[in-house]
């Protein structure tokens, strides 16, 4: 016996929906190099050479400087040490309107569960939440980005929520379905410019969200 | 995501970065599905992006506003690049024509089974799945609680909350200015 349900709307969202899956779709991507053609074409600045503290780089410069320069001039490490963790919230994020958060995970690398390197909290949005993390003292991957995600507490799946630009905080929103469904494992990860969108299996710090 | 926003609209080269690692997908599944062609869908792609750039001013920043601007610029990038095509070969090429009716719908179907697929995988297990269950495999409530061994009410509640989130998308779609 066929459900029913009672909305007209939802009628005619789940004809719509019916009839926007019967052709699968696959994914493509761009082709490599186009970021760095439109950042040529956009004549993104250059790099500046860091002044505060910055990590030290991983072997040798990277074949394309112009990647590097992403986060190190135009705005990633540099901003972040100019404004500080506050001053990043209040420079545009939702930080005055938030609830306090109803979960939180002490991020630390795999291997040493006492070195806390940051803190990620879950605060109830109107919609979904907000996943806001902090690591006081910044982190980055020359050369590549840091990507966060969250892994399902069954150890099976995993979804990526976002990129750490700024180095020291960063906001992303959280459906609630996923929250619901278990994946409350916040991870942050070492990732390379190569359209791989997987995992690289390269942690950074990790922690699991709890009330 | 109101963060990225802000960002990107005061001129924050790192946001629209963050931005295109995030949607270049997106728009890049979109233009090759409605145009049938992955060299096309480059030039639209990098388009788009380089149009959200010097269009960024006229973003404003609200949660769920950046996906669904990038999504009007792609809209206009293909049915352009669609309509290009459809001059081609007419003899009045200095004619300024609309978009065909065909183009248009073409579009919006494209739009929705990508944006549909891309929700799907958002929304992750088990709610994805149940939606998958209930309506594109017409499973009841029971068969699909008791396959994924949840309770009934979980299953409800998933169904209720999934097509919410898909009216929610169905809205935006309409909604984007092409």
């Amino acid at each position: 016996m066929p459900e029913i349900y009672d909305n007209q709307s939802m009628d005619d969202v789940i004809e719509r929906f019916r009839r926007s899956s019967s052709t699968p779709v696959e994914w493509s991507a761009p082709s490599p190099g186009m970021w760095d053609r439109i950042t040529k074409e956009l004549a993104f600045s250059p790099p500046a050479a860091p002044e505060t503290s910055a990590p030290a780089p991983q072997g040798s410069a990277p074949a394309n400087p112009g990647r590097r320069a992403l986060f190190f001039g135009a705005g990633g490490l540099v901003v972040g040490a100019a404004l500080g963790v506050a001053g990043f919230r209040f420079a545009g994020s939702v930080a005055d309107v938030r609830d306090a958060a109803v979960k939180r995970a002490v991020l630390t690398p795999l291997d040493k569960a006492d070195e806390k390197l940051g803190i990620a909290e879950l605060r109830p949005e109107k919609v979904g939440y907000t996943l806001v993390v902090d690591v006081p003292k910044g982190v980055t991957h020359t050369g590549g980005y840091v990507q966060v995600w969250l892994i399902n507490v069954d150890g099976k799946r995993m979804i990526s929520v976002g990129i750490f630009t700024a180095g020291t905080a960063g906001d992303f929103f959280i459906d609630d379905a996923l929250i619901d469904a278990g994946y409350l494992i916040v991870d942050l990860s070492n990732e390379e410019f190569d359209d791989e969108p997987r995992h690289s299996g390269d942690t950074i710090m990790r922690g699991e969200l709890r009330a | 995501m109101a963060a990225l926003a802000t960002r990107l609209a005061s001129g924050d080269e790192t946001a629209l970065h963050e931005a295109f690692t995030r949607w270049s997908r997106l728009v890049h599944t979109i233009a090759r599905s409605a145009l049938g062609s992955s060299a096309d869908a480059d030039d639209v792609t990098q388009q788009v992006f380089i149009a959200a750039w010097k269009s960024r001013t006229t973003l404003r920043p609200s949660d769920e506003a950046l996906p669904a601007w990038l999504l009007g610029i792609a809209k206009f990038k293909i049915t352009d690049a669609l309509r290009a095509r459809t001059r081609t070969f007419r003899a009045e090429e200095s004619a300024k024509l609309d978009a065909s009716p065909e183009i248009i719908t073409h579009v919006n179907d494209v739009l929705d089974r990508v944006v549909v697929r891309d929700a799907l995988e958002s929304l992750g297990d088990p709610r994805g799945q149940v939606l998958r269950m209930v309506f594109l495999e017409d499973k009841t409530h029971d068969v699909v609680s008791r396959e994924l061994g949840i309770p009934l009410g979980t299953v409800k509640s998933h169904v209720r909350r999934g097509l919410e989130k898909l009216r929610n998308i169905f809205e935006e779609v309409d909604s984007l200015h092409a």
